[in-house]
């Protein structure tokens, strides 16, 4: 086996990729910020040969890993500097008895054979290493190929980490496309990317769309008045925008005005030539996705796992078949469940030739992953809506029951309390307690206005969340939002905290999920002492 | 599903002569490099397709290799 380190995708990856398909070297995908325990975790399970990271820096924490858990498995990077160097992407010429046994090994490969071993990240627990064969990603980029709305002629931009396997499955299908595949590499020129590709699709994580929409919420507090209006304006129309629906002559005038002053700016930092972006990884808020419509650049979601490599429903580019606030409908061949009597909600069950065989010598985990006709439990709860579009309504492991005997599903919730500017991340805490809590990170950037607004003095977050008046306005948009539940879901008291949650401080899955565990842990005092005051 | 393309590729790597004989592309793959995209056609991607498990082999696969198929440790030309 091989362990990669990518961050972002380039040929070169993809080049190492197919080399070791074809010599049927097993790759075992990192996320760059996977932790050092999490690291030793995976190659002491793996006993990976090698072990290739995308720069020198990723290369030292490996070797530093490799040395302290006292195995042989290889370092290399494939960055620039020639210390650590991988060669294997440097040999001029192969010898042609090399050649023939590489040919041998070659026809000899099965679509049953093991393609990838992805540790998935897990929101509990340690991480678990998926197996998936040829055929698993090839039957899911197949059923790409009848979905997504691409011809050879288009461009398509690449810039989620190369390990996420939604990304490296899609890019496996934008070859097969035919298209032309642009590769960030750098996080940070991926909105100059955007101008000079001029892509006509892309994948991505809600947490990218959610950015931009915040950014736009933020211009509601400009001081120019004309500006706050066609903004305000904008955000009203594209909320009623259902394209599948014939609107009335008014509400298309008001569009027209709305994307010539609004929205196609926001199109034009796209690139200005995108035409649908297919969102997975986490939930997407059903009012950006709607604001994204109406900007014609039509976002669907999708959903899946690595364990089924992964996509397992998506809504459909084709009239009719979107539905915001949905996932979608099953992919071609893949067969989709609810484990529940009449139409209910009940945990999502899923069957197809894109499903996983198990967990890499986990036989007791894959055991406990299947039922015993073979349906794998996703572990999320859903149900169908119109008899065909799947809605995710929680993760099955994340309902928890209140002390009060109450049964919450945090996920509903959290997106529920989200939909504030004012609030950008939020997890709901309960768990035998005798009422709901929330840690909630503000939007910094929508703070700094306001307070610019009302004339309070601006210094910096750690100091801000303490602030009487900061902590009053965010009081005053969960009471806000608290209106439109019921009583025993309402929040009852919250911590601010001063960071916002990300992978690298170890609080987001590298899908942009929160570490419940963890974030409850870094916060376990403020807690407690928010438990203790009422 | 379209019968044609689950008979073109049963592997990942088949897609590699799938994409070459129905659309040809001159910059498959791009990359930003020195202040300009440089594009990769996919006969280009095979040329270094060629040395690039040569090398891995030369570097990896000559101690010991996990093969899938066979899920047992075998010894390269075993």
């Amino acid at each position: 086996m091989v362990a990669i380190i990518p961050e972002m995708g380039c040929p070169e990856w993809m080049i190492f990729d197919f080399a070791c398909q074809q010599i049927g070297v097993v790759l075992v995908p990192i996320h760059r910020t996977a932790t050092e325990k999490e690291l030793e975790h995976i190659l002491s399970e793996t006993a990976a040969k090698l072990c290739l990271t995308a720069g020198s820096e990723l290369y030292r924490k490996m070797k530093s890993v490799v040395k302290n858990l006292n195995i042989k498995t290889e370092v290399r990077h494939i960055g620039p500097q020639p210390e650590g160097s991988f060669e294997g992407l440097k040999v001029a010429r192969a010898k042609d008895s090399m050649l023939s046994a590489l040919q041998q090994h070659k026809s000899g490969m099965k679509e049953d054979d093991v393609l990838a071993v992805i540790y998935t990240s897990g929101t509990t627990g340690v991480p678990k290493g998926v197996i998936l064969t040829h055929g698993n990603i090839v039957s899911n980029i197949l059923s790409i190929l009848a979905v997504f709305p691409l011809k050879h002629s288009q461009k398509v931009l690449s810039f989620l980490p190369f390990n996420h396997i939604l990304e490296r499955t899609a890019c496996y299908a934008y070859l097969a496309f035919g298209v032309s595949l642009y590769f960030s590499v750098n996080r940070d020129s991926i909105v100059d990317d955007f101008k000079t590709v001029r892509p006509y699709f892309c994948t991505m994580v809600p947490r990218i769309l959610e950015k931009m929409y915040d950014y736009l919420e933020e211009q509601l507090l400009e001081k120019s008045w004309l500006k706050r209006l066609l903004i305000r304006r904008a955000f009203h129309v594209a909320k009623k925008y259902r394209s599948s629906q014939s609107q009335g002559f008014f509400y298309v005038l008001e569009l027209f005005f709305v994307r010539l002053f609004v929205l196609n700016k926001g199109r034009k930092q796209l690139g200005g030539k995108i035409r649908y972006i297919a969102v997975g990884g986490a939930a997407l808020r059903p009012e950006i996705a709607c604001f994204f419509s109406a900007a014609r650049i039509r976002i669907r979601e999708g959903y899946g796992m690595t364990e089924t490599s992964p996509l397992i429903t998506m809504n459909r580019f084709d009239p009719g078949l979107n539905k915001f606030g949905t996932v979608g409908i099953p992919m071609p061949g893949v067969q989709v469940k609810i484990d529940a009597e009449n139409d209910e909600e009940g945990e999502i069950l899923v069957k197809g030739p894109n499903v996983t065989q198990g967990y890499y010598k986990h036989q007791d985990l894959t055991r406990a992953a299947f039922t015993e006709d073979g349906w794998l439990k996703t572990g999320d709860i859903g149900v169908f809506t119109n008899k065909k579009f799947l809605k995710i309504t929680d993760r099955k492991k994340d309902i928890f029951k209140t002390s009060a005997g109450r049964y919450i599903a945090p996920q509903p919730l959290e997106s529920h309390f989200v939909r504030s500017p004012y609030i950008m991340q939020c997890i709901i805490i309960g768990f035998q307690r005798p009422f709901v809590t929330a840690l909630i990170v503000p939007n910094f950037s929508i703070l700094a206005k306001w307070c610019r607004q009302e004339g309070i003095h601006w210094t910096a977050p750690q100091f801000m969340v303490l602030n009487i008046k900061v902590r009053a306005k965010i009081q005053a948009e969960v009471d806000r939002l608290n209106e439109e539940l019921q009583n025993y879901k309402r929040i009852r008291d919250f911590v601010l905290c001063d960071k916002e949650w990300t992978i690298e401080s170890g609080e987001m899955t590298s899908s942009y999920k929160p570490f419940r565990k963890t974030l409850a842990g870094n916060y376990q005092k403020a807690i407690e002492k928010m438990y203790k005051k009422h | 599903m379209n019968e044609l393309l689950t008979n073109s590729f049963t592997r990942v790597f088949d897609i590699l002569g799938y994409q070459l004989d129905k659309y040809p592309q001159a910059k498959a793959l791009n990359k930003f490099v020195d202040g300009e995209w440089q594009g990769y056609s996919i006969s280009e991607v095979q040329k270094g397709l060629m040395p690039c498990p040569a090398g891995c082999w030369k570097m990896v696969i000559k101690k010991e290799i996990w093969l899938p198929s066979s899920l047992k440790w075998v010894a390269p030309n075993g």
